[in-house]
């Protein structure tokens, strides 16, 4: 699944090439693939947790199916662990696959409270995604 | 249709009372109602827009169907002109449904480049402030 197939507005129609779109709905983003940066297929993104106050994209959430094993965990990445492989049109995730297996999760029947310093503080220490401060970040695009 | 009704997850059990979530996620976002100042339900959430090089939301696109019952038209609107309505759980736009209906939309099918800055600057020209 990937952002042009979910796209049913066409609002990727003139984006053939070049360095993909920059501006992209949030609903086209919902499924789409994410590899780690070994290039394993470690799951999709399941949900786009955006603050309200700030109007930024905190994280995405991700289900890592298959690759660790059926289950109801869920992982929060920050926005900033997640890279647009436009070639493939895929997201990366900025870890390898190995790494994954201590990454912090949660139950989806249990969603944690993603306005906490401390949980956002350990998601982004291990994701190596800076501080919580959102001052100074880009998003690459590959 | 809104953000409590479309979340499957019980992403929002904690938030019984208050200002409302600080984090919402977007695909519980997208299908909301959406009513102007004046109290008219002026249309639905359709997408969110996301800035992918600075991670921000860019804008939010309404659809609006009019009140004379014309086809419905898309909007894209800053997200800085809706506020969240806890009490009614829907997304409330700082202008009337009259503003709605002379400001510049487009047809679903022919979505615009967002990212033309002639296009930006037209809609953050004050219209919804």
């Amino acid at each position: 699944m990937n952002y042009q197939e979910r796209d049913n507005y066409g609002m990727y129609k003139d984006d053939d090439d070049g360095p993909g779109p920059r501006l992209m709905g949030a609903d086209t983003l919902i499924g789409n693939d994410v590899y780690s940066l070994d290039e394993e297929n470690v799951g999709d993104i399941k949900e786009i947790m955006l603050d309200t106050q700030t109007g930024e994209v905190c994280y995405a959430v991700l289900s890592y199916g298959g690759f660790l094993g059926v289950g109801t965990k869920l992982f929060a990445v920050p926005w900033e662990a997640l890279t647009l492989d436009t070639e493939n049109k895929r997201f990366v995730l900025n870890v390898d696959s190995s790494a994954l297996e201590d990454a912090p999760g949660f139950d989806k029947n249990d969603w944690p409270d993603m306005a906490d310093e401390r949980w956002a503080q350990q998601i982004h220490n291990f994701y190596g995604a800076g501080n919580t401060n959102r001052s100074s970040h880009h998003t690459n695009i590959i | 249709m809104n953000y409590q009704v479309r979340e499957n997850y019980g992403i929002y059990n904690r938030d019984h009372a208050g200002p409302g979530p600080r984090l919402m996620s977007a695909n519980t976002l997208i299908g909301n109602d959406v009513y102007s100042q004046d109290g008219e339900n002026v249309g639905n959430i359709e997408e969110i827009m996301l800035n992918t090089h600075t991670g921000d939301i860019s804008y939010v696109v309404l659809s609006y169907a009019g009140s004379l019952g014309e086809d419905t038209k898309l909007f894209a609107v800053p997200w800085e002109a809706l506020t969240l309505d806890t009490e009614n759980k829907r997304f409330v736009l700082n202008a009337d449904s009259s503003t709605l209906e002379a400001a510049p939309g487009f047809d679903k099918e022919d979505w615009p480049d967002m990212a033309d800055e002639i296009w930006d600057g037209k809609i953050n020209n004050t219209l919804w402030y």
